[in-house]
């Protein structure tokens, strides 16, 4: 039975999944905490994995894998290698309960999500999750996610970290979070739901996304991307709040002094996706 | 123009043509783009060595000095290759992450049979 502890709760909501154990009405706002819930793979047999693309990882991997058996053992996990010229295949192959895939040339992120999804795809999975293999995302963390993909009929569950004004949280430098909150407005308004964090790669897509992502996948600025090409294929897509660490190893694909260039590029590959006819 | 110019630009457009003829007969470009190069090339050999035909792109463009009509002519011609190749280039790296993946998923199956034939 999990072991809920009510803190505070959203408006007017009655969480189905828990209905034999609460049931919440109220207009005051609410948020349910739970811990040690039970792995949600084994309560509605889902077939279940982690996607975690990776490029020169090989600082990071093992404990991102590692997290992810320890909070997660009935999950897969698949890690995308994605022509890593570091160690990081080797780490992986020394994880029996590990699969890995590796491309034989670079695919760049957008490429290496895709083939995850592709395998996901033809395996029959019903959840597939985006993980970074930096150690910036929690294991602890999927529950939520695969919560709002069933309470909330979501096709695509987003890991946000700025839904809530939690100082604790790592969000990334001003200037980042600057871009992204332009983006996120950028998105807001275009496809008419609130977004609060666009560039977040903790993502859970569900057996219907699944299907439309493996075929059709952007390649240049994922991300972003992705939510407007799920709003046009008319797809539900949800935020949920998680807490993120700041990566441990390595320096993101990102440099501050590539911002502007960056957001140009994004901004201009948002407004072409939202205006595309075949998407 | 003087006469050594005029021979000149004469030499350079029939060493474009016949490298294009070359590059098409060999086979090293498409058929398309063969027709594209051939026809454009031939065409500026026939503007460069006839002198009357200028007089066309002139009325044409209605530009005054024949140069600028021909260098223009030529910008636009490139830009337009440009763009058809941006075009092509997108759709085979399409094609290729696409035949990337396709390799990459069968070589996983083809790992996982390895392994299974190497355990029983």
């Amino acid at each position: 039975m999990p072991n809920l502890l009510i803190k505070f709760v959203g408006n007017e909501m009655s969480r189905n999944k828990y209905s034999n154990i609460i049931s919440i009405t109220s207009k005051k706002r609410f948020e349910i905490k739970y811990d040690n819930i039970v792995n949600y793979s084994i309560v509605k047999n889902k077939k279940i994995i982690a996607i975690i693309p990776t490029y020169n990882e090989e600082l990071s991997i093992k404990k991102t894998c590692t997290d992810l058996i320890k909070h997660h053992p009935n999950i897969d996990i698949l890690v995308v290698n994605d022509s890593s010229t570091d160690n990081t295949a080797k780490i992986v192959e020394s994880m029996s309960s590990v699969k890995l895939i590796t491309s034989p040339i670079n695919l760049g992120i957008g490429g290496a999500v895709q083939l995850g999804l592709k395998f996901a795809y033809k395996n029959n999975y019903d959840v597939a999750f985006q993980f970074d293999g930096d150690g910036q995302h929690r294991a602890n963390e999927f529950d939520k996610l695969l919560n709002r993909l069933e309470d909330d009929a979501s096709d695509i569950a987003i890991g946000s970290r700025f839904m809530f004004n939690d100082k604790t949280n790592f969000r990334s430098s001003f200037l980042r979070r600057l871009g992204i909150n332009f983006f996120a407005m950028l998105i807001t308004f275009l496809i008419r739901k609130k977004i609060t964090d666009p560039t977040s790669g903790f993502r859970a897509f569900n057996k219907k996304a699944i299907a439309v992502f493996s075929k059709n996948y952007p390649f240049d600025f994922p991300e972003p991307e992705v939510i407007i090409i799920a709003k046009k294929k008319k797809l539900n897509i949800s935020e949920v709040f998680v807490k993120m660490n700041e990566r441990e190893f390595g320096v993101s694909s990102i440099s501050p002094l590539k911002s502007v260039k960056y957001m140009f590029k994004v901004t201009m590959a948002i407004l072409l996706a939202f205006f595309r006819e075949n998407v | 123009m003087t006469q050594r110019a005029y021979v000149f630009l004469i030499i350079t457009a029939l060493i474009i043509f016949l490298y294009i003829l070359r590059k098409a007969l060999k086979k090293e470009i498409s058929e398309i783009d063969a027709i594209i190069w051939l026809t454009s090339s031939f065409l500026g050999l026939i503007f460069v060595s006839v002198p009357g035909s200028i007089n066309f792109l002139l009325n044409l463009t209605g530009v005054k000095y024949a140069p600028i009509a021909f260098l223009g002519l030529i910008i636009l011609f490139l830009i337009i290759q440009n763009i058809r190749l941006t075009t092509r280039l997108y759709s085979i790296q399409k094609k290729q992450i696409k035949l990337t993946q396709e390799i990459a998923l069968i070589d996983f199956n083809v790992n996982k049979i390895s392994k299974k034939a190497e355990d029983e």
